[in-house]
């Protein structure tokens, strides 16, 4: 058996000599013969025909030798495919149909296949990756859930386990470049020195950090980006030892990172540098700050890392109760952390391909029944004169497969176009956040996965008609004006059922997007954004070595700000809402309570605000003052806290002339309550809230906020003729409105790219659900034009005519809408994650989807019932 | 029609052209011509080989492993390809042959009346 195998394929492979050899052999054969008959005394011309004549046909006797071989089934199966090629060149239209609908069915699942190759499937750019993990703390206790370690805790972490070769701790920042042209912002990453090796990436020019250059004070070392070497370097090979000014500090270059790295949970950076923690990052165990990834051991499982970490956290919670109270470890692979926060969208958009390409699936088997129909005879024909009944079968499956190949090829198109959109709907400003979008695109692997789908599909599809076909073509065709209709019909019914249950699944999806983008936007902020700008500015420590110098340059830039022309107010914030929740402390009530461990009392996220924030911003005093110019740093500290704080710490009671303390002791007086503003993003939950004020805690690293009717361009070339005389090494940088920050959140984003795939694939798909519906109508008119045609005889009135169209179409609209209905709903546990403010079974959804439904039937059947309408039932009946 | 033609012309059975074959090779290898000829020649004239069934034959015994097909020169000193048998197409033969000749003497027996 074995043996014959090979054989079989030797001879497959060597086909080209076995065909020669055969041909020589035959030519061979007459040759002898002519021979033998000359020699008989026959002239030569008649003794080759004599032989040639005796050997009978060649190209048969070819054929039969090639049959023995075993090797028909090759040449059957391309004759199969040229056959079929030949069939869809003569029916273009079908082709054509069908070929789209299938190229729009794998494309679309194609695009969001490489997003989630990107993001799920393809290993990190790291050194064995499977062994990367992200170590998190958590609270166990607590509204804010996961945190960043603590530096005295990632030491702790370090010293303690056996489980993790070692671990690196990183934290993004920003910087200033001068000295290479016009002083510009750069993203960095600030890593402990292990960080490269933890990860097992070699500079590509150049050396690693050392040891002894972690600290802030002594390391002036970085290293950069490829990215950052070609566009601002010139890609110069002889940059290292070059200086590169940081903030104002000179720090050399020691190394280029190679060009495939990036920053374990994506974004952009464009060089790294030592840590430089300060000595308050150093030792507070309560500032957690400090992101940690660490290698496994060969061997050791994320779970046995997982329960070691939490058990060192627990050993840390009991020796250092008053900063490690509630709080825990969790170890997770890396991968997984860099995508938990697209992973919700990833199964939605994935959901949402699969619908489409189910419905184009049915329709494509909807088209070849209806194709089949009309080719009845032809199959029967053959089945007469003897074609097999596999043979038959191949034939439609090849033609099937041919579709589908060629379907294969457009839906590339077709994919790139939804990458296309898929990234042009997110902001520009906002894609190094969706890095598995951005970084998507067609190569050999999602070329490899068109085509397999496709053929999945064609086989598919193919073989429900096969199945269909050969039951029994010659009876049928026999029986070709009754019997092979209703099956044939049932069937496509049960197609056009299904892809209207598809089509209203998706449109469902679709409208709760819509609406759930429309409800985001609703959200009160807390602020207003209109005529709002904001504009970034960082003071370098070299520059600005003391807090004072920093209140002072930021108070003097406020005024002349608020002198410019067309400038209605102008403030400074070190945090935008809506961007992040940055830096809490846990504050309580002074002389209520007394604290017992840095983590009693209420979670609070501590801002430092300009005078006149409130005011440029729009969030109302519900009691007090806000900031003046005339607290002084050196007067009582005072802050204005927000009405969740307020309630939070005094109930009912004012608060205003209170005090609030820190677990430092640090106290503070408050002297008014605002409004609640959302801090991190329109669906996230709003914070208890402190604000201090910007005179007496600045922040090297602030922004403008100005509230005028120009717009922000124009603003910011004003504000930068005021800063140059202020400071002409300073850059302005991501000028944009308050209106662009809401809808640079990530949740509007997130949801306007899942609105846009689940829109797209909802108009496809009730476009070919309801094209699927005309094409089945005007068979059924057609089919039924003699019933038709002797109503209208005996008189039936146009009313008649037109239900009798009509409730057939209603029917099984009406099923597929029940069902993709029910789809919906019973997918929404899939969509929930994402919508927002609203249930994919909401009443006003539901009845949306269900008009729109009944608008796609009435479209679809408006022109096969205006054709039965206009039946002349003298012509119809004379016709059969 | 007169019952040499129709035996002339008669297709033989695809087993017993098998056999035939195996047994002309086995004394000594032979090119398709010469197994044709052969046959003829042994059955004195009274089996004659379709061409265009010896080839698919002979291609088919070649694939099954019984024979073995090697290119040499004729005695016309020409190309050719010979066939030999295999130890596997040695074996067959003998069990074919066995069972033709007890094939062979039961219908010889029906038909003589037992």
């Amino acid at each position: 058996m074995f043996g014959k195998l090979v054989r079989q394929l030797r001879f497959l492979l060597k086909r080209g000599r076995s065909e020669t050899d055969l041909e020589r052999e035959i030519r061979f054969h007459i040759e002898v013969e002519t021979r033998k008959h000359i020699d008989e005394g026959m002239p030569e011309a008649e003794a080759r025909r004599q032989a040639l004549a005796d050997f009978g046909s060649i190209p048969s006797c070819q054929e039969t030798v090639r049959e023995a071989w075993g090797l028909r089934i090759w040449s059957d199966l391309r004759r199969d495919f040229q056959y079929a090629l030949r069939t869809i060149h003569r029916r273009p239209g079908f082709a054509l149909t069908a070929i789209l609908t299938m190229a729009i069915g794998v494309g679309a699942t194609t695009a969001v296949f490489a997003v989630f190759d990107r993001a799920i499937l393809r290993p990190l750019p790291f050194g064995n990756p499977e062994h990367l993990v992200y170590i998190g703390e958590t609270q166990t206790a607590g509204e804010f859930g996961e945190m960043a370690a603590s530096y005295p805790n990632f030491e702790d972490w370090k010293q303690s386990n056996h489980t993790v070769e070692d671990i690196a701790g990183f934290n993004g920042t920003n910087f200033t470049v001068t000295g290479l042209g016009i002083p510009f912002r750069i993203s960095a990453v600030r890593v402990t020195t292990n960080f490269l090796s933890v990860l097992r990436v070699r500079p590509q020019l150049g050396r690693d950090f050392l040891k002894e250059e972690e600290p802030l004070d002594n390391s002036r070392v970085v290293i950069i980006t490829d990215g950052f070497w070609q566009r601002l370097l010139g890609a110069r090979p002889d940059v290292l030892g070059q200086t590169l000014r940081l903030g104002g500090v000179p720090h050399t270059i020691v190394g280029v990172l190679p060009a495939n790295f990036r920053s374990p949970f994506g974004g952009a950076s464009d060089l790294i540098v030592p840590l430089g923690a300060t000595p308050d990052q150093r030792t507070l165990r309560q500032s957690h700050w400090l992101l940690t990834i660490a290698r496994l051991r060969n061997g050791v499982t994320v779970r046995e890392a997982d329960t070691e970490m939490k058990a060192i956290a627990a050993q840390l919670t009991a020796e250092h109760a008053d900063t490690n109270a509630g709080t825990s470890a969790r170890v997770v692979l890396l991968q997984e952390q860099a995508v938990a926060s697209i992973r919700p969208t990833l199964g939605v958009i994935s959901g949402a391909a699969i619908f489409m390409f189910c419905l184009s699936l049915t329709n494509l088997a909807n088209l070849m029944i209806a194709q089949s129909a009309t080719r009845q005879r032809e199959m029967a024909i053959r089945t007469v004169i003897g074609a097999g009944t596999m043979r038959l079968g191949r034939q439609l499956l090849a033609e099937s497969l041919a579709l589908a190949a060629i379907a294969a090829l457009a839906s590339l198109v077709v994919a790139n176009l939804t990458l296309e959109g898929m990234t042009r709907s997110i902001p520009r400003l906002m894609l190094d956040n969706f890095p598995s979008v951005a970084e998507a695109s067609l190569d050999a692997r999602t070329a490899a996965f068109a085509f397999l789908l496709a053929m999945l599909g064609g086989l598919v599809a193919g073989g429900a008609v096969v199945c269909r076909l050969l039951r029994n073509p010659l009876a049928d065709a026999i029986r070709r004006d009754s019997a092979s209709a209703p099956a044939n019909q049932r069937l496509r019914s049960i197609f056009i059922v299904t892809e209207v249950a598809l089509a209203a699944a998706l449109l469902v999806g679709a409208v709760t997007m819509l609406r759930s983008v429309q409800q985001l936007l609703r959200v009160n902020p807390g602020f207003a954004a209109d005529k709002r700008i904001s504009m970034n500015l960082s003071l370098p420590q070299a520059a600005y070595p003391k807090s004072e110098n920093v209140a002072t340059f930021y108070e003097s830039l406020r005024n002349r700000i608020a002198q410019l022309p067309g400038v209605e107010q102008a403030s400074v914030i070190d945090e935008l809402p809506l961007t992040t929740e940055g830096s809490r402390i846990f504050v309580y009530g002074y002389g209520q309570t007394e604290p017992k461990s840095g983590n009693d009392g209420i979670e609070t996220v501590v801002r430092s605000a300009s005078v006149n924030y409130f005011e440029t911003m729009g969030i109302p005093l519900k009691s007090g003052r806000t900031f003046t110019a005339t607290d002084r740093s050196d007067s009582t500290k005072i802050a204005v806290i927000n009405e969740m704080l307020a309630l939070r710490l005094f109930g009912k009671t004012n608060p205003v002339g209170r005090r609030v303390a820190t677990f430092n002791r640090s106290v503070y007086e408050i002297v008014g309550v605002v409004g609640n503003v959302a801090l991190k993003d329109l669906d996230s939950a709003m914070r208890p809230t402190m604000y201090t004020t910007l005179l007496q805690d600045p922040s090297r690293s602030s922004l403008l906020v100005i509230k005028t009717a120009l717009d922000p361009d124009t603003m910011a070339g004003a504000v930068r003729g005021v800063i140059q005389q202020l400071d002409a090494e300073l850059p302005v940088y991501r000028v944009r409105s308050l209106d662009e920050t809401i809808n640079l959140t990530a949740s509007v984003v997130t949801r306007r790219l899942v609105l846009f795939l689940i829109g797209a694939f909802s108009v496809v798909g009730a476009v070919i659900a309801g094209v699927g519906l005309y094409g089945l109508m005007s068979f059924v008119v057609a089919q039924r034009s003699r019933e038709i045609g002797i109503r209208i005889a005996l008189g039936a009135e146009a009313g008649t005519v037109k239900w009798l169209v009509l409730n057939h179409a209603l029917r099984m609209t009406v099923i597929g809408l029940v069902i993709g209905l029910g789809l919906a709903i019973g997918s929404g546990q899939l969509i929930r994650s994402v919508v927002f403010g609203v249930v994919p079974w909401n009443p006003t959804i539901l009845i949306t989807v269900a008009l729109v439904v009944a608008m796609i039937t009435y479209a679809a059947c408006y022109a096969p019932v205006r054709r039965a309408l206009r039946f002349d039932p003298v012509t119809v009946l004379r016709h059969d | 029609m007169p019952a040499k033609q129709a035996r002339e012309q008669a297709e033989l059975l695809q087993g017993i052209l098998d056999l035939l074959i195996l047994r002309t090779v086995e004394v000594t290898p032979l090119h398709g011509w010469g197994i044709s000829k052969s046959i003829r020649r042994m059955s004195h004239d009274v089996l004659t080989v379709n061409q265009g069934s010896l080839y698919p034959a002979l291609y088919r015994l070649e694939t099954a492993g019984l024979l073995q097909g090697e290119w040499g020169t004729s005695a016309e000193g020409r190309d050719a390809k010979f066939y030999s048998l295999t130890r596997a197409g040695k074996k067959r033969l003998k069990d074919e042959n066995d069972y033709w000749v007890l094939f062979s003497r039961a219908v010889n027996d029906v038909l003589s009346g037992g």
